[in-house]
């Protein structure tokens, strides 16, 4: 069941969020039991099978949470540490055999010339996201920072459906007093108009604008897989094209997630902040996938020692952590490739910053200086995710090479870029410049937005985000307000989304 | 928020968005550009070409008819008015270009679902069966699951999609096809003939060397059980649950060179799937059952053809005929000796020694 999607909004959200609601009234545990059932029946709908591999992962990781507690209170740490590192790697060896599993056989194969065929592994959604979500727990609970062990609230913590599938990743730190707070469950009003403010930006985000750019990523991200002359002008609009839709697909479907979870009264953390708008490497991973951030950072990077061991070895551990972090987003080289590339582009952001600067750049305006920054950080993530999304490494190779004009500028016969604007014009007599003219507008017009709108936490809950100080252009100001008139646009926005839901679309089948 | 007044933004975004759902819903439903709740009426006359995952099922809920004709784009040229006149009564054809068995079950019971099919003439494509028995062709747009539910009231998706909005509007332009008896016909787009044909096929005259021997060349066992499968559930089942329907099942014509080289590809997978349908169907009393894939007439012609698959225009309307008559009848023992036939016909098959060198593929 996708968010954007009839069933869900429909029928799911509505009957789950009465339900818990009523069930409040009554008792607050059988209200949390509701949204566990829930967000199981969720998680079944996608594939029943799924339920096969989260039940005893909850059963299992929640039984060890229990012995871990009582060996920290009985101060047995040797067995205590023993009994963490088993059920870490039960859970790693878990993630690796339904996630990596084949990618692992076909490394081997290469390394060792050896024949191993694939196996047929189904993999269970989000499982990244709930084994790291228990694992910190774990490690948190050993640690003894974990205070309530409560099965049902865990089992909401690892199950809870707004973040289930695909984020954010959750901390038991600011998730377990949440569900434990009685407020939690009396319905509240303004929640709802914050939770459905988020939902409909949320939305927006994905369905008006992530997927209309999908088409001209897919088309040059294709004909870059099949070697494919692309020349520089389309294979930079296809990777601008997908950096747009990834940010507005990713931080849409997080608003959504957020706003959910507002609708039942439980404060998401946020998880994009504006990334693209990072004057540095280092600031957009504290703008980016946040919480993966957060993750790696507390469980990976200070455990291996972080910068306490000198600067030759802060360097190998970010190197080793953004390794890791990208071949957590998949099983592929090309993940592992432009894990390593953020983890270079990390260490020569440091550098830069042991660097004093020049007296010149010194005297440069501050404004000036924050662009200068702004875009070149703009610019190699572009390049990173040119090579994130490519289908293989050869693809990748095809697609930088494209970019760097080492095939020309124009693309060759066999690539058309779609066009958004040519499926309407002739409903409404657009003629094939003022088509273009819409294109254009359509990146740039986009483009302006990432770079100098607010976000959707800046928007809605302006005063409980801060504000950044510099930016690349002075930014607008928008403010959500709990009145009608912004009811009125955000209804009419997700109105604007509904539609998008079901295609009716020709099937073109060329030759049949 | 302080002071804030909750209530206020919720009426306003319950309002509006009610509000506009309503009036495209609406519109999409006075219109109705697929015909889905009606037929043709003052405000939509047309048709759209290439939307019959879509289409299919107005035409099959919302017109007259007692025979329906479904399978994949070889049936897309039998066109409704020459079944009327051939065979008496109302045609309508629910073809699906490209499309699966479990597609074509799906449509197939919209139309019986309306109790008016008398007669279904269906083409049994190999590979439409081979896919499996709940696949569906979703790689250029999802398919539209939304269109097949019982009850129109359960299918929001359609009022309330952008894309139908596109479609009324082009109705309320008067934009469309106004004939339905030419809807997604093709036999005027294309140019038939053994030319056409030879130039199109990848093969060399090599390749007419490599014979069919039946103990050497097997389909694996998981494609034969797929297949299977999908003939008890997409087409067994459906006979058998419609006794009072006249099913006239029949195998398509196919160029002899689609099986070329013959120990490989085509025949391997046609063969079993020939035989299944033979033991599993051909008894039904409800069913005739029709072999044109082993007509020597009409599969080693290759002036009939525009590609090895796809016939003219004058072979589909011999195939009506041939049905109406009887010609190409067959019971289950029969399609079990034509396959012994098929293979001569495809082992003796050297269309270079017969015809010349080949125009394409040296």
């Amino acid at each position: 069941m996708l968010f954007n999607s009839y069933p869900f909004l429909l029928m799911f959200l509505p009957v789950t969020l009465a339900g818990f609601f009523l069930l409040g009234l009554w008792d607050i545990w059988a209200a949390a039991a509701w949204l566990v059932v829930a967000s199981l029946f969720f998680y079944g709908w996608w594939d029943v099978r799924f339920l096969g591999l989260l039940l005893p992962s909850i059963a299992i990781n929640y039984a060890a949470a229990r012995g871990l507690a009582e060996l920290a209170v009985r101060g047995r740490d040797r067995q205590k540490r023993w009994l963490l590192r088993a059920i870490i790697a039960t859970n790693l060896l878990v993630l690796g055999y339904f996630k990596y599993m084949n990618f692992f056989l076909h490394a081997t194969n290469g390394v060792l010339d050896a024949d191993f065929g694939p196996m047929t592994v189904i993999l269970p959604l989000g499982i990244s996201f709930f084994t790291f979500t228990q694992i910190a727990f774990l490690v948190d609970t050993a640690r003894g920072e974990v205070r309530q062990l409560n099965f049902i609230h865990y089992s909401l913590f690892v199950s809870y459906f707004p973040h289930l599938i695909a984020g954010p990743i959750l901390h038991h730190r600011e998730m377990m007093p949440q569900f434990q707070a009685k407020s939690s469950y009396v319905f509240s009003a303004e929640n709802l108009a914050v939770g459905f403010a988020y939902l409909a930006i949320g939305l927006a985000k994905k369905c008006l604008i992530a997927d209309s750019f999908s088409p001209d990523a897919a088309v040059v991200f294709e004909a870059a897989g099949k070697g494919s002359a692309l020349g520089a002008f389309a294979a930079w609009q296809g990777v601008l094209a997908y950096t747009l839709q990834l940010y507005f697909d990713f931080s849409g479907y997080c608003d959504m997630a957020i706003g959910l979870s507002r609708l039942f009264g439980i404060r998401l953390p946020f998880n994009f902040n504006s990334p693209y708008q990072a004057a540095g490497i280092i600031e957009f991973w504290r703008r980016w996938h946040m919480t993966l951030s957060r993750f790696l950072r507390d469980y990976l990077y200070i455990p291996l020692g972080g910068n306490r061991r000198g600067r030759a070895r802060r360097h190998v551990n970010l190197m080793i952590t953004m390794l890791l972090g990208g071949l957590w987003h998949g099983a592929n080289w090309t993940f592992v490739v432009w894990g390593g590339l953020h983890g270079l582009y990390l260490i020569v952001n440091h550098a830069w910053r042991a660097v004093r600067p020049s007296a010149a750049l010194a005297r440069l305006p501050l404004r000036l200086r924050m662009s200068i920054s702004t875009i070149t950080t703009f610019i190699a993530v572009i390049v990173g995710w040119a090579i994130f999304r490519a289908s293989d490494l050869p693809s990748a190779a095809n697609l930088l090479a494209s970019m760097a004009g080492l095939d020309g500028v124009n693309p060759s016969g066999d690539v058309v870029m779609p066009s958004l604007a040519a499926g309407w014009s002739n409903i409404f007599g657009l003629s094939p410049g003022a088509s273009r003219c819409f294109e254009l507008l359509r990146y740039f017009g986009t483009l302006a937005a990432v770079l100098a709108l607010p976000n959707t936490q800046q928007i809605i809950e302006g005063d409980r985000v801060r504000r950044d100080a510099t930016f690349l252009w002075p930014q607008l100001y928008i403010a959500w307000r709990n009145n009608f008139a912004w009811g009125a646009v955000l209804g009419l926005t997700a109105a604007a989304t509904f539609v998008t839901f079901a295609r009716v679309s020709e099937f073109l089948y060329f030759q049949f | 928020m302080a002071g804030a007044k909750p209530h206020s933004f919720l009426t306003g975004f319950f309002t509006a968005l009610t509000l506009a759902l309503t009036a495209i819903g609406l519109l999409n439903y006075v219109v109705d550009p697929l015909h889905y709740y009606r037929g043709l009426t003052a405000i939509n006359r047309v048709f759209f070409s290439g939307y019959q995952r879509y289409q299919n099922v107005g035409l099959a809920r919302s017109f007259k008819y007692d025979t329906v004709v479904i399978g994949s784009s070889v049936t897309e040229n039998f066109l409704p008015s020459y079944i009327e006149r051939s065979w008496g009564g109302k045609a309508m054809k629910l073809s699906i270009s490209g499309s699966t068995s479990y597609e074509q079950s799906l449509i197939l019971q919209q139309a019986i679902a309306t109790g008016q099919v008398a007669r279904v003439l269906w083409g049994l494509d190999v590979s439409a069966f081979y896919s499996g028995a709940l696949r569906v062709r979703d790689d250029q747009a999802p398919f539209p699951y939304f269109m097949y539910r019982d009850s129109a009231l359960l299918n929001i998706e359609y009022p309330l999609s952008l894309s139908t909005l596109d479609l009324s509007l082009r109705v309320l332009r008067g934009w469309g096809e106004t004939d339905l008896d030419a809807l997604d016909t093709w036999y005027k787009r294309f140019k038939f003939g053994a030319e056409t044909v030879l130039a199109g096929w990848s093969g060399s005259c090599q390749l007419f060397d490599h014979k069919y021997l039946p103990d050497r060349n097997v389909a694996p066992e998981a494609a034969i059980a797929r297949m299977q499968e999908a003939v008890r559930q997409n087409l067994v089942a459906i006979v058998r649950a419609n006794s009072r329907v006249s099913f006239y099942l029949f195998m398509p014509p196919m160029a002899l060179l689609i099986y070329v080289p013959a120990d490989s590809g085509m025949l391997t997978y046609s063969l079993p799937f020939r035989q299944y349908i033979a033991g599993q169907i051909a008894a039904e009393p409800n069913v005739r059952l029709f072999d044109f894939q082993s007509m020597p007439a009409l599969v080693g012609d290759l002036n009939r053809y525009k590609d090895m698959l796809h016939f003219d225009l004058a072979t589909a309307e011999y195939l009506i005929d041939a049905m109406r008559d009887g010609t190409g009848r067959i019971d289950g023992q029969q399609l079990l000796a034509n396959n012994t036939r098929l293979i001569d016909q495809v082992n003796s098959y050297n269309h270079c020694s017969d015809r010349g060198p080949l125009v394409a593929g040296h």
